[in-house]
């Protein structure tokens, strides 16, 4: 004989649920913790001094360090690549001294906003003094300067179909390949803990999903529960 | 463009210290990163002149933009670093260490990580008197960032150093304190403390030791476990085995916690075995591990680490160029399949010989002795000895076997001794060829141990062989080459000895032939010896 029973997902109430809840143990200092880490990798400084003083939980790293950080990450986003150069380099030299990918990068952002600017003659120095000879020795770092060197053959390299070098998302990529190297150097972790939990959360509720009906948090900026005996 | 790196040159030697600044970090700038800007201001002899105004009681932001730029010159370029430490680059950044300023001390601190980064096998310049005291009182800085740096550079400079120089520094005072207080940071000091200390403990037991007076230690090398990087993890591992090798740990902290930090390694190394770019010390490490207690070789076959390792063996990038990781993975193996018919068992089924038998003929002699360890412990076992297929194996063991370095003839004996034990093949090929003169040849040998192995490797070469082969042996070791062996002053020899005579008498026909290579001497030679034996004993 065959087995044919329905199988029903098990439903729990909100009840049931919100007292499960209630009975896991989070403590202030963990999620004080979490803030102050979310303010320090994201650059509040001013957030997380203040944080510091009414809180008590300490920052874990040079605050002043932070602000370094931020300016070097305005620069690039503003497109004052060697200012940036310039303050990454007094902040800690090995940074650029020993990543090359990172620091072909930045010298390329140079080349694309002297291009931006028109100063062609400049721009054909600056590549054959600053990114040449990395692509001599790689043919990645090659393809990447032959692509940028492109950029001069257009009267507007905006409307060229490498236009997304000239867009400011490319100054982000680098502001961030850039922000991602001085927390690393600094032992910091690359991003902030709190959206890996969330990711865990949203992550957790679609496994359940598949398993029973809950009360979900649809909304991870308002996380009210649903209750999951009205439809 | 040389003429714009020319002027900048010149204005190093400014009489205006602002003008001076501006150069040293506009040289600065250029170079970070960049080998041929570094080449061109080589050529154009900056690299003096920048040295020159660290020698300068200058103010703080020039002895930092100096430091940095002598520091980017070193690194990564052979000319640059020549030119530093030719310029004595190096002395002046050990002074500037000295120095009251933080920010002084931290950039010339960086400045010596890159030069000492550079500098291949030794450092340049040995760390002694003041200089030494310096770098470790920096390990205890008030300011974090100095602290840190100053941990970096101690490691940078261990992983330099040669073993000697590692011993001395290992003497020195706080050095461990100051290291094992730093596991506990959360910056990158926590990483260069423990890589320091796997580094000095390794070379010195007393340091080892040492790191055991510290109130957690256990906690913060069991929590390095689980650092984010390979590096560290292994490090961790690396002290944790120095620890557990010091003379009365198990009395200092008890033989069950010695078991639980085995335990808590264990997992973790077998993970780092397949990281790319893992660290040779890795498979060493795990053999340490598995050779002083059975109970983690139990541990590691329950956690499948035979399967682990011989997929290693599989995989030629892992290996290749690399004869220490080799050689570590081989000797786990055979520390693994001794004494564990399961663990040997499954090497077979994973069709892992053909490595082990080419690995016999590799390039480095320590890999090639790691694999007859390997062939011995697997031909442990009769189950396992009849489908190891002795004609791919038999010709690189019998080249072995001639090798002139007597370790690694000694391996390939033990190992071709449990080969030939039941196999009329090995049996052949040994009877054949040169090994059996090289084997009659280490029966005369003063090593006790070393003559033990060959009588053994005889007895059981002899062990249900052909007529053939039983000829061939008794015209290869002549009686009167072999009676002193049933006297030998060794128990072992003599016992072999014995255990020869039983298995060539093997067999009517057998016992004939015994009687005429022994000219009839045979029989009264037993006799004697055991009237000898029962004598000493007080037997009838």
């Amino acid at each position: 004989m065959a087995r044919t029973e329905a199988w029903t997902k098990k439903t729990v109430s909100k009840d049931d649920w919100e007292k499960k809840l209630a009975a896991v143990k989070i403590y202030k200092e963990d999620m004080n913790k979490l803030v102050m880490n979310f303010l320090v990798t994201e650059g509040y400084v001013d957030a997380a001094e203040v944080f510091h003083k009414e809180s008590n939980t300490k920052p874990g790293v040079d605050l002043a360090a932070i602000t370094d950080r931020m300016e070097i990450r305005k620069a690039v986003q503003s497109g004052d690549i060697q200012q940036a150069i310039e303050r990454v380099n007094d902040l800690n030299p090995e940074i650029l001294e020993q990543q090359h990918e990172l620091s072909f990068h930045m010298q390329q952002q140079r080349l694309i906003e002297l291009i931006r600017q028109g100063r062609t003659e400049e721009a054909l120095e600056h590549a054959q003094e600053y990114l040449a000879p990395p692509g001599e020795e790689d043919p990645a770092f090659l393809e990447e300067l032959e692509r940028t060197v492109t950029l001069l053959a257009f009267e507007d390299a905006s409307q060229s179909p490498l236009a997304g070098l000239m867009d400011v998302t490319q100054r982000q990529k680098t502001a961030s390949e850039l922000n991602a190297a001085i927390l690393s150097s600094q032992c910091q972790e690359k991003e902030p803990r709190l959206p890996t939990l969330l990711k865990l959360l949203v992550w957790a509720q679609n496994q359940l999903d598949t398993r029973c009906t809950y009360p979900r948090i649809n909304d991870l900026a308002a996380p009210t529960l649903t209750d999951p005996m009205q439809t | 463009m040389v003429a714009k790196q020319q002027e900048v040159v010149d204005r190093l030697r400014s009489p205006d210290c602002f003008t001076r600044l501006k150069a040293v970090r506009e040289i600065k700038n250029q170079i970070i990163g960049n080998k041929n800007r570094k080449l061109s201001y080589i050529k154009l002899e900056a690299v003096p002149r920048v040295v020159e105004l660290l020698q300068e009681n200058a103010d703080a932001f020039l002895l930092v933009q100096s430091a940095a730029t002598v520091g980017s010159f070193a690194y990564g370029l052979e000319d640059g670093f020549r030119a530093v430490v030719a310029s004595g680059g190096v002395q002046h950044l050990l002074h500037a260490v000295s120095s009251q300023d933080d920010t002084v001390v931290e950039a010339a601190l960086r400045a010596l990580k890159l030069v000492w980064q550079s500098s291949g096998a030794t450092p340049p310049h040995q760390l002694d008197g003041l200089n030494l005291e310096r770098l470790i009182s920096l390990l205890s800085a008030s300011s974090t960032r100095t602290s840190e740096v100053a941990t970096q550079v101690l490691a940078q400079y261990c992983q330099c150093a040669n073993m000697e120089v590692l011993a001395r520094l290992a003497q020195e005072p706080n050095v461990a304190s100051a290291l094992m207080q730093l596991l506990l940071s959360q910056n990158g000091g926590q990483e260069a403390a423990v890589t320091a200390l796997a580094l000095l403990t390794s070379s010195s037991v007393s340091m080892a030791a040492q790191c055991t007076v510290h109130p957690h230690w256990q906690h913060s090398l069991l929590s390095l476990l689980k650092h984010s990087k390979p590096a560290g993890r292994l490090a961790a591992c690396v002290c944790l085995r120095n620890i557990c090798l010091t003379p009365d740990i198990q009395d200092k902290i008890g033989a069950t916690t010695v078991e639980t930090l085995h335990r808590a390694m264990l997992p973790v190394l077998l993970k780092l075995l397949h990281m790319p770019n893992v660290l040779d010390t890795a498979p060493q490490v795990l053999t340490d591990l598995l050779q002083q207690s059975p109970a983690m070789q139990k541990a590691a076959n329950d956690s499948d680490a035979v399967s682990s390792l011989t997929t290693l063996l599989h995989h030629e990038q892992t290996w290749h160029n690399r004869p220490r990781f080799k050689d570590g993975v081989l000797r786990a193996l055979a520390i693994l399949c001794k004494n564990h018919g399961d663990a040997r068992m499954n090497f077979m089924e994973r069709a892992s010989i053909g490595q082990v038998a080419r690995a016999l003929d590799d390039a480095d002699l320590q890999v090639r002795a790691a694999a007859c360890a390997c062939i011995q412990s697997l031909s442990g076992s009769m189950k396992c000895l009849r489908h190891i297929p002795m004609a791919e194996l038999m010709p690189p063991m019998l080249r072995l076997l001639l090798q002139t370095e007597p370790e690694l003839q000694h391996s390939a004996l033990k190992a071709l001794s449990n080969l030939v034990l039941d196999t009329a093949s090995a049996k052949d090929s040994v009877a054949q060829s040169a090994g059996l003169p090289a084997m009659v040849q280490m029966v005369g040998t003063p090593d006790d141990e070393r003559r033990c192995s060959a009588m053994w490797a005889l007895a059981n070469l002899i062990h249900g062989a052909s007529p053939a082969v039983c000829d061939a042996v008794m015209a290869a070791l002549p009686w009167s080459q072999f009676l002193p062996l049933l006297q030998d002053d060794n128990s072992c020899v003599q016992d072999k000895s014995f255990m020869f005579m039983r298995n060539l008498a093997a067999g009517r026909s057998a016992a004939e032939c015994v009687k005429q290579w022994s000219h009839g001497s045979a029989v009264p030679a037993l006799v004697a010896r055991m009237q000898k034996a029962a004598k000493r004993t007080g037997m009838p």
